[in-house]
């Protein structure tokens, strides 16, 4: 197999989901136009919104910033690496569907569709 | 110790590296770069895709990237190996059932075929001399389980040399070595009914564990899971989530899938003779295990 190239993902920050490389800038620019943009996600439990926050049209942060499903998003808020981690704190990991990642993951999706 | 979340394949990827060595950060976005490049290629929501790119030529045979064609033909192994339970040519029919929104853009994606009933993996053929896939008749095939499975797999070799190191494609897992105790990494499995809560907990080392739920996306218009039974077109019932620890995640994936569908007992047949080790979990909570599963003290 050939090697893909690498993504050109930012700089790893942990305190935030590199969405970046999922949703690339738009053609031409290259670039996210700057502001902040919310997106809805669903789930079987409910539903999340996620802020997605550009400046200099790149990705800054994303964040949940209404969470309206029937567990505590906390779950989910303090993002990677504990968003994969979730429920337990006795389990170094979870197998099993995740809706919730899941959810935002389509939020900040479609957050992104406004920032072109 | 290194670790990032990118949002791929649809659901949140998160590649963690125990040793802080040099090189982990370089090797973290090679592997990253495999889940990219296999989505690209895999991918059932993009008319462009390779995939969809066969899916649109049946009966003539069509020469593939060592990816697809590596997917396809372990798709097809599996389904042979499980009479059918697990069939890639399923792909029309969910999409007939709702799961034909990309969840990158939200759009709504028809294939431009209408195959007949009676599809099965049967119809595909390989050629492996010249790696060619010959669809026999119109189908759609889904990869969507075997291509995350590869993905996890191909990115864990990028990540051997760190010998420690986790990768969790939203609850798809490959442990390598040991946590960051140095003890092996320990599993919780996800309690099909009650949020938050675990049913289990296993000790893996070196070992990929994926789990076939019904409590997994669902069409937005109904009640139903994902997992429909290849061989009826309709949802599987008898199992509320099946668990499988297998040697990568490629098999874990696709063999949690098959014994989803097969139920308790023929499911927990399967993985016996496929030398890999699961937990089935019954709507009414009953637990059917291998006789080899490892649990966590």
């Amino acid at each position: 197999m050939n090697q893909p190239a690498a993504p050109s993902a930012p700089v790893p920050d942990h305190k935030y989901v590199d969405i970046t490389a999922a949703a690339p800038a738009p053609a031409g620019s290259g670039l996210w136009k700057d502001g902040t943009y919310y997106g809805w996600g669903f789930s079987p439990h409910g539903d999340i919104q996620a802020e997605v926050y550009i400046e200099g049209g790149r990705i800054v942060v994303a964040s949940i910033s209404d969470c309206r499903t029937r567990y505590s998003c906390s779950v989910i808020d303090k993002l990677p690496p504990q968003v994969a981690r979730r429920q337990s704190a006795e389990v170094d990991y979870i197998t099993g569907a995740t809706e919730s990642a899941e959810a935002f993951y389509d939020a900040v999706k479609e957050a992104l569709s406004k920032a072109k | 110790m290194p670790v990032r979340t990118e949002a791929v394949m649809g659901t949140l990827v998160t590649i963690h590296v125990v040793p802080d060595a040099a090189g982990a950060d370089d090797a973290i976005d090679r592997a990253f770069g495999w889940f990219h490049e296999i989505e690209r290629r895999c991918t059932r929501f993009s008319g462009q895709s390779e995939l969809m790119q066969l899916t649109a030529q049946a009966g003539v045979p069509v020469p593939a990237s060592a990816i697809l064609y590596e997917a396809v033909r372990f798709a097809l192994l599996v389904a042979e190996e499980s009479g059918g339970a697990f069939d890639p040519t399923v792909g029309y029919r969910m999409e007939a059932r709702g799961f034909n929104r990309e969840h990158r853009t939200g759009e709504i994606v028809h294939s431009a075929i209408a195959p007949d009933d009676d599809v099965s993996y049967r119809d595909v053929q390989l050629d492996p001399e010249r790696r060619t896939i010959t669809l026999g008749r119109p189908l759609t095939l889904d990869l969507g389980a075997v291509a995350k499975g590869l993905a996890v797999d191909t990115a864990a070799r990028e990540l051997e040399p760190f010998r420690d190191f986790a990768i969790d494609a939203g609850g798809d897992l490959y442990l390598g070595g040991s946590n960051p105790q140095g003890a092996p990494w320990s599993v919780g499995i996800r309690h099909p009914r009650r949020d938050g809560e675990l049913i289990d907990s296993l000790r893996v080392s070196n070992q990929a564990v994926c789990t076939s739920g019904d409590y997994e996306r669902r069409a937005p218009d109904r009640d139903e899971h994902h997992l429909l039974d290849p061989r009826t077109g309709s949802p599987a019932h008898t199992v509320a989530s099946a668990t499988v620890v297998a040697p990568n995640a490629m098999l874990a994936d696709a063999l949690a899938t098959a014994a989803f569908v097969l139920g308790p007992q023929d499911g927990i047949r399967l993985l016996e003779r496929m030398g890999v080790d699961g937990l089935i979990v019954t709507p009414e909570l009953e637990r059917y295990e291998t006789r080899g599963l490892c649990h966590a003290a």
